[in-house]
């Protein structure tokens, strides 16, 4: 084997990974011209056939941008990047047919007859691998120290334009994500019947902030996105959706019991002891609708919200679910 | 072409912020883009490591510089309008 694998295996926590790479909200998304002016620079610059942002999801490489093949995935099994991934450095094929590896490999055996590979991982702030761009060629091809910089650098360009669209979807204030993501979890788990959505809306936080202030207000508004966070599974999302509002939107393990979990949510929320409001209770009311097959978005939120409504109306503090 | 990458993508976030009609950038955005202009430095010292010819470094400069305007446009657009304390 003539390749070179440079740098320590960074990849025990696929989990981790496949959360951070559907956190990022990019897979299936349509073409963007902005990673299409990158790969055909790596093109240009490498004078090679095929260059891709190749993303590694549960059992398929996605291509965000790829020139020079017109394909939009292939599955796990036979990515190149699937290797990349598990490395913090350039992973680099010199010869595909001389590297025991990949010499069966059906893209190597076959169309379209990959003989080269250089990969970069794209790598989050948090250390996950989430796929890599990558340099193919049709010919044995050797790769210098220097490229490997290169490729990786571009790589960081990559994964620093793809954090900033994330980052658009955090509140700043909680770190929750937004009512972007909010709306994008929505449209993804709409008509889903394993899946229920849960509003909450913290009671009286205007005379909260009347009283104590904003900053005040703003502690308030953290401390109780750490009790959702500490509350939620791991298949579950907490999203800031407005000043006081927030929208939960429920997966496995939650939501099969969606009532069960917006009661612990509200008790766990009336325990809280917040210094900066000396104390004084906080508490907050809930609307929860299990999605029906066939139910459009709309008409799930109405639900949801309607069943808050009626929690506010009956005197705050307790949950309601939807008919 | 000066080699002020700060001041490059601050152009960046103006001409985006403009286009989106946003006057007030949010902090995460503007750290974002602090953190893109070191990348963009290292690209630069890593191109010409690797023997890149100036034409071609300026023109990575160039696409590189306008990817990431195109990117911000779509993250500003984006931003949520509802939080709002």
């Amino acid at each position: 084997m003539n390749d070179t694998h440079i740098g320590a295996p960074k990849t025990d926590d696929e989990f981790g990974r496949q959360r951070a790479l559907d956190a990022m909200n990019v897979v299936d998304t349509p073409k963007a011209p902005e990673f299409e002016r990158i790969t055909k620079l790596v093109q240009s610059i490498f004078g090679a056939p095929v260059v891709a942002v190749s993303l590694i999801d549960r059992r398929r490489q996605w291509f965000k941008s790829i020139q020079g093949l017109d394909v939009k995935e292939t599955t796990r099994d036979v990515a190149f990047c699937d290797h990349t991934i598990r490395h913090s450095q350039c992973f680099k094929v010199e010869d595909a047919t001389k590297d025991p590896l990949f010499a069966n490999n059906p893209l190597v055996t076959g169309e379209p007859f990959i003989r080269s590979y250089l990969g970069a991982p794209l790598k989050t702030e948090d250390g996950y691998m989430l796929g890599a761009l990558c340099v193919i060629d049709y010919e044995p091809r050797s790769f210098t120290k220097q490229q490997e910089q290169m490729l990786m650098s571009f790589a960081d360009v990559v994964m620093g334009e793809m954090e900033l669209r994330r980052s658009a979807a955090i509140d700043e204030l909680t770190r929750l994500p937004n009512r972007r993501a909010f709306n994008d979890c929505l449209l993804d788990l709409a008509a889903n019947p394993d899946a229920s959505l849960v509003f909450m809306d913290i009671d009286h936080f205007k005379k909260i902030n009347d009283t104590y202030g904003h900053p005040a207000g703003d502690v308030v508004l953290k401390q109780l996105a750490g009790v959702l966070a500490s509350i939620c599974g791991p298949e579950t999302i907490a999203c800031r959706i407005g000043g006081e509002e927030f929208g939960i939107v429920l997966r496995g393990k939650d939501a099969e019991q969606p009532v069960a979990f917006a009661e612990r949510l509200r008790k766990a929320i009336s325990e809280q002891a917040i210094d900066e409001i000396e104390k004084t209770k906080v508490t907050a009311s809930f609307g929860v609708a299990k999605a029906k097959a066939d139910e459009p978005m709309n008409e799930w939120q109405e639900r949801a919200d309607k069943a808050l409504y009626r929690s506010k109306h009956d005197g705050r503090d307790r949950v309601t679910a939807a008919s | 072409m000066s080699e002020n990458f700060d001041e490059y993508v601050q152009e960046a976030v103006i001409k985006s912020m403009r286009n989106a009609g946003i006057s007030d950038i949010p902090e995460q955005v503007m750290e974002a883009s602090k953190a893109h202009a070191v990348k963009l430095a290292t690209l630069v010292a890593n191109l010409r490591a690797a023997g890149v010819d100036e034409q071609m470094v300026r023109h990575s400069i160039s696409e590189v510089l306008k990817s990431y305007e195109e990117e911000l446009l779509d993250a500003l657009l984006a931003l949520p309008k509802g939080v709002q304390k």
